[in-house]
């Protein structure tokens, strides 16, 4: 047959097959983009309309302007899944979490407006650098690196900034590694589909751009790549790259250079071409070779140079954990004593079990570190760093991995054995790890992505931001739990004793105000509990608990949360009026602190509920484009004077 | 409602229904997904929509978006990472394939086109199923009109090898 009659008769298929598409829906979408802003994929959308039906469900005044409201807790028992909010009481949503953990080890999340950008954002390597942490990835926005200004604790969002956004123009650009260089910072990728690096010599603040030939690449025209970088013990930096022939096939190739901005490429030995190959991550060993893993077709190689020429031996051969295709790996980091550290996963036919693996002869022979990875469920370790002398992993789990879901999850060697390490409200929403950096023996930073559906993201299906995690020692500044109710001593002990004068509230509306945010600054939990259960109808507090209010309410002062202070500055907002059901066929006006939840909430509303600290700008945008409504906490007190609300979330 | 739905102001939803069936039908041949081309096509709109008071005023909008959404194809291509590659070809192991219908007689000729080098697959496709002539499609790319004809050339000489087919000449001038 004639190839154009082929192609023609080709080219009419596939327009009949877009025909068949249905392009109001994606018409629909589009214009729904608010501000022209990324809008979340089919599964994402689906997943958002399910959450609002499920807000118009159990919130007064989201959605609409009369809806029903289920005053009792539905059934929230361990779901973590988007569609079914784990517990929304526990953390407003995007909340900036509070430590918490078990003993010595915190975790917490880093919530910033630099993460936030308009599609799909990550972060994938960090390097610790003249006091600073510099992580790169990729962003919808501009060049995919962050920094944060030393000067500040690295959990404070307003420390973390993007820098070097001018570095792409309005080119596809993605920064794969970053490695310190002497003074210098030097970080490789891609734009537009070629070959790049970065340098940097003021601590990753401003950046250069070194554009990079290679010649096999430039000739095959296929998206080239830089995934890798190491310095060898001569003082040399070594680059690996790969150029996309194909979906599953790519070709590899290595760059030396001795400034960071002119580069020499190397000669790799590439043994199967149509297998394709690919570099993951590079180390330098104790004895200054570096050594790089990666894939020959679907086998775990590791990558070393021997007189001039970089070579791959698969890793099936030096140790029987590793299966000959089923490893996946994805960092290699130096250890203790010269060891050489690898982690990935295996997988094992029904699930994906986490794996370590230690070499202590520069990557000859490997042994698998403790047990402890192999949950239900599939676990992915991404990285590793020490906390003292102990090694902690990091990477993500996923208990239905069919789904889609993962989570950010860290586990510390105890005993030898791997320990999950307590995430508490830092690993509650979905999101992976890839990597992580020690900033001092027992502190560290953790980088990656959050949303989507977890690593459902990393196939580029779903919106994702830039996600950081600091992990700290010392144990969490919680609240003495056993703490009398009424005693004195609670988050609200400094808040201002009155709360801003609302003389057009109704008398009984506005005493129970004054009343409530008496008890919250005065810390009497037991006054609070009482004038929470004193109405006719049923109180929300929470949704999912099964304690009492009090009890609910000690208990997450004890956990570091803020409860009380948070229902003083909810008080102190502007209010606004909602209609909503509490028995069938008649609705009743509430009143509702902050006025930000309800549905005409303009502008100020919303800064109002930023200002008092109670979401952060990007959460704020978030609930705006994504849920279409406030929903951190609220307050709400009937025409006649019951307080029936105090909640958070979804 | 918004402005595109009450009165069209600027023309977009115009520009829309003359313009979404050749990306997707471009997105379809190029990814050979078709949720992935949805997702792209109704990005590279949201881009569009965002920016309607530029894109209208260029000589071809049409143009622009399918750069647009050749740009974001091979965006997220590369976001996949290598890491996220080999995710794929892991968890590809144990996933059953969605349901993608009957076996069509185009699908053998898109996955040759996939494999051809970038550059060569984008003219193909732009020139076979979007339909544009080879100036514009050189404007697409952002290359000159001559080396539009060079990767034409080049990929159907390789197509007509790998699917043993013949060639006419002319048929990438």
């Amino acid at each position: 047959m004639n190839l154009d009659e082929r192609a023609r008769r080709a080219a009419a298929s596939t327009r009949e097959q877009a025909e068949r598409v249905d392009t109001d829906a994606i018409l629909a979408r589009v214009q729904r983009s608010r501000r022209g802003r990324w809008l979340a994929p089919v599964g994402a959308v689906a997943a958002a309309a399910a959450l609002v039906a499920t807000a118009v469900l159990i919130l007064p005044g989201l959605g609409s302007d009369r809806v029903e409201i289920m005053p009792g807790p539905p059934d929230a028992a361990g779901s973590s899944s988007a569609e079914e909010p784990a517990d929304p009481d526990a953390s407003s949503p995007g909340e900036t979490d509070s430590p918490t953990g078990s003993g010595a080890h915190v975790w917490q999340r880093v919530e910033a407006d630099a993460f936030v950008g308009s599609g799909e954002d990550q972060m994938r390597r960090a390097v610790h650098a003249g006091g600073t942490v510099v992580a790169v990835g990729a962003s919808s926005d501009g060049a995919g690196i962050w920094r944060h200004d030393p000067q500040r604790p690295a959990q404070d969002p307003s420390a973390w900034q993007q820098v070097g956004t001018d570095l792409c123009g309005e080119a596809s650009c993605e920064v794969n590694d970053v490695v310190l260089f002497g003074e210098q910072l030097v970080a490789v990728g891609s734009l537009d589909g070629l070959p790049k690096a970065w340098t940097s010599d003021d601590d990753g603040e401003n950046w250069q751009r070194v554009d990079i030939e290679v010649g096999q690449g430039q000739q095959a025209g296929g998206p080239t790549a830089l995934t890798a970088i190491a310095v060898r013990g001569d003082g040399q930096l070594v680059a690996f790259g790969s150029q996309q022939a194909g979906e599953a096939v790519a070709a590899p190739f290595a760059l030396t250079s001795t400034d960071g901005r002119a580069w020499t490429e190397a000669t790799v030995d590439f043994e199967d071409e149509e297998a394709g190959a690919e570099f993951i991550d590079a180390e330098t060993a104790a004895d200054g070779q570096v050594l790089a893993v990666g894939y020959i077709g679907d086998g775990t190689v590791l990558w070393a140079e021997s007189d001039g020429v970089w070579a791959a031996r698969h890793l099936s051969e030096a140790d029987p954990t590793f299966g000959v295709v089923t490893t996946f790996a994805t960092s290699l980091t130096q250890g203790a004593d010269g060891e050489l550290l690898l982690t990935g996963s295996v997988h094992g036919g029904q699930d994906q079990d986490g794996h370590v693996w230690r070499s202590t002869d520069d990557g000859a022979t490997w042994q698998a570190r403790p047990e402890g990875l192999d949950g239900t469920g599939d676990q992915q370790v991404t990285g590793l760093f020490h906390d003292g002398d102990a090694l902690v992993a990091v990477g993500w789990t996923s208990d239905d991995p069919q789904d889609g879901e993962a989570f950010p999850a860290a586990w510390r060697q105890e005993d030898d054995r791997w320990q999950p390490t307590e995430g508490g409200h830092a690993f509650e929403e979905p999101g992976v790890i890839r990597a992580a950096v020690a900033v001092d023996g027992h502190s560290a930073v953790a980088v990656g992505s959050a949303g989507g559906s977890g690593y459902e993201a990393d196939r580029g299906d779903e919106r994702t931001d830039a996600a950081v995690w600091t992990y700290g020692a010392g144990a969490p500044p919680a609240q003495d739990p056993t703490a009398v109710p009424g005693s004195g001593g609670c988050s609200a002990s400094d808040a201002a004793s009155e709360p801003a004068a609302q003389p057009e509230l109704p008398e009984r509306v506005s005493e129970m105000r004054l009343a409530v945010h008496e008890a919250a600054v005065q810390c009497d939990l037991e006054e609070l509990a009482e004038l929470a259960l004193a109405g006719s109808r049923d109180f929300t507090y929470s949704f999912g608990e099964g304690d009492d209010p009090a009890s609910h309410w000690q208990r997450r002062e004890g956990e570091g949360d803020e409860p009380l202070l948070t229902l003083s500055r909810v008080l102190d907002l502007p209010h606004a009026t909602i209609e909503t059901q509490f028995e069938a066929d008649r609705y009743e006006t509430v009143h509702v602190w902050p006025s930000a939840f309800a549905d005409d909430a303009t502008d100020a509303d919303w800064d109002a509920v930023v200002d008092a600290g109670l979401v952060t700008a990007a959460e704020a945008q978030r609930m705006r484009e994504e849920f279409g409504g406030y929903l951190g906490h609220r307050v709400g007190i009937t025409s006649d004077g019951e307080w029936v609300f105090f909640v958070a979330g979804d | 409602m918004d402005r595109s739905t009450t009165d069209d102001a600027g023309g977009f939803r115009l520009f829309y229904e003359r313009e979404i069936t050749h990306v997707l039908a471009y997105l379809i041949a190029t990814t050979g997904d078709r949720w992935v081309a949805e997702e792209l096509a109704q990005e590279a709109f949201a881009r569009a929509y965002r920016d309607w008071d530029d894109v209208r005023s260029y000589d071809s909008p049409g143009g622009w978006l399918h750069r647009v959404a050749h740009n974001l194809a091979m965006s997220r291509f590369r976001r996949l990472g290598a890491e996220a590659r080999a995710m794929l070809r892991l968890r590809g192991m144990r996933r059953t394939p969605t349901d993608v219908g009957p076996v069509r007689h185009d699908e053998e000729f898109w996955a040759e086109v996939r494999e051809l080098p970038d550059r060569q697959a984008q003219a193909v496709a732009l020139h076979y199923v979007a339909d544009r002539p080879v100036a514009e499609i050189a404007r697409i790319m952002g290359c000159a009109e001559s080396t539009a004809k060079v990767h034409l050339h080049r990929a159907r000489r390789r197509l007509a090898d790998r699917l043993q087919a013949s060639l006419d000449d002319g048929g990438d001038r």
